[in-house]
């Protein structure tokens, strides 16, 4: 058997049509060659087989069931057109980045001013001491920073508030104080004398009220002789102070000016 | 006066008119109509292919719903993509190439879900050499109809089994009668390397069904 022949034949069988003459040189080695004989006649059979299976057709409804999707299909996307063309579009790009600037920079401000407020009140650390002195003086103050404070009228204590810096000093009744003789804010104890009653007024724009009810309270009191009277508290008002004076600190004492 | 022998010599033939020679419209040309929004066009094309799609899709996948729903599928992307279509191929390439696409996309998700086929019981674990599930008959029967419809059976599970790569070219040489050029373009690869996957699937078939040939 010769092997380029046998090689050439079968390639030629291979890739020929079903039942299609081959060519002459291929067709004489044929005769000769036994295997290649067999070969032709396994591929023949093969393929006889394998189209031997016969063709399906499609459904009878193929065609409405199709125009049915198409027409679904053209639904589908033209509900969906208009948003992806806006979604791809440059306005919207646009429109999107100017809301994540915004979101940003909202972020980014109420950050800077919660950093800005915790940094003030970390500086100016607050401590109050009370001196009870003999003679009731009022303080003065000449601290720019720190406003004064309505002096009491008959003042028996005195109490003298922290410098910003944050030393404490007493203060004796001649107003000499011990180191540090830089002007500082003074209080008064209520205990001692009645504060004056400050009516709530109304709260102006970005400032919080500290305030008690505005109604005033009634109080109804009756005496061993049997006398009533009634008594009307005005509401008081603690005042207000302003969100955006970020001068003064923030702190948890009473030493603020209201 | 002279006697007619024949129908021939009254000469009907001279007063008939000339057959109408009816020119096929191109599958390009109907392309192009549909779309141009002619609706007819389009129907025009798929009665001239849903059924070779559906049938090779079928012998592709095995299963006649499913290949119904991917010849669908199939037309609904040429209409889709009718704007992006290019006439450098013949348009039976194109629309095999997206049918076939579709087939074998099919075949590899359900490879994926790992559905136990009834020939593939008995599958060694490589999943390319299948035992028969349902072993030749060697006794000579008596009804050739019969023998036909289990040769039929059986080539057709012997396709089933063939891998993804070797089952296209072979069905479109041999099922559909497809040239080994035209495989080349629809499953784009060479000449070259159709003949060689065909060579291949006919040998695993061979060895297949050995008892019917």
């Amino acid at each position: 058997m010769n092997s380029r022949e046998c090689r050439e034949t079968r390639q030629e069988i291979e890739e020929s049509k079903l039942h299609q003459r081959l060519s002459v040189p291929a067709f004489r080695h044929i005769e000769t060659c036994r295997a290649c004989q067999e070969f032709q006649l396994e591929r023949t059979r093969l393929r006889e087989l394998i189209g031997s299976l016969e063709p399906v057709a499609a459904p009878g409804d193929f065609d409405v069931r199709l125009r049915a999707r198409i027409a679904a299909d053209r639904q589908q996307s033209a509900r969906g057109s208009f948003f992806n063309r806006f979604v791809v579009s440059t306005p919207a790009i646009a429109a999107a980045a100017v809301m994540v600037m915004l979101a940003g920079a909202i972020v980014w401000l109420a950050q800077h001013q919660k950093n800005q407020q915790s940094t003030i009140a970390s500086g100016a650390p607050a401590r109050t001491e009370q001196a009870i002195t003999p003679s009731a003086k009022r303080a003065e103050s000449t601290d720019a920073t720190s406003p004064t404070v309505p002096a009491a009228t008959n003042p028996g204590v005195t109490l003298i508030a922290e410098a910003p810096r944050g030393r404490n000093l007493y203060r004796d009744s001649s107003g000499r104080s011990g180191g540090d003789r830089r002007p500082i804010a003074s209080a008064t104890d209520f205990n001692v004398t009645g504060a004056e009653s400050i009516r709530q007024g109304e709260q102006q724009a970005g400032e919080v009220s500290l305030s008690a009810p505005v109604k005033p309270l009634v109080v109804s009191l009756e005496d061993v002789s049997g006398t009533k009277r009634r008594i009307s508290l005005p509401p008081v008002s603690f005042g207000s102070q302003r969100l955006v004076d970020n001068r003064l600190p923030v702190s948890s004492t009473n030493s603020r000016s209201w | 006066m002279r006697t007619l022998t024949s129908i021939d010599e009254l000469d009907f033939a001279a007063t008939m008119p000339a057959p109408v020679m009816v020119q096929r419209t191109t599958d390009h040309a109907l392309l192009e109509g549909t779309l141009a929004g002619d609706e007819d066009a389009f129907a025009e094309l798929v009665s001239r292919y849903r059924n070779q799609i559906t049938s090779y899709i079928y012998r592709m996948t095995n299963d006649y719903d499913g290949a119904v729903d991917l010849a669908q599928e199939t037309f609904l992307r040429v209409y889709r993509a009718a704007s992006r279509y290019q006439t450098t191929h013949a348009f039976s390439t194109y629309i095999y190439r997206i049918a076939t696409n579709l087939a074998i996309s099919e075949l590899r998700k359900r490879k994926r879900r790992r559905l136990v086929s009834l020939t593939g019981l008995l599958a060694s674990d490589d999943g390319q050499e299948a035992r028969d599930f349902n072993p030749p008959d060697e006794r000579p029967l008596q009804d050739i109809d019969l023998v036909d419809a289990e040769k039929r059976a059986v080539v057709k599970r012997a396709i089933a089994t063939l891998p993804d790569k070797y089952r296209a070219p072979l069905v479109l040489r041999d099922v559909e009668g497809k040239s080994y050029d035209e495989i080349a373009a629809i499953l784009r690869t060479s000449e070259g390397t159709v003949k060689s996957r065909i060579n291949r699937a006919r040998n695993f078939l061979r060895d297949k069904m050995r008892s019917y040939i």
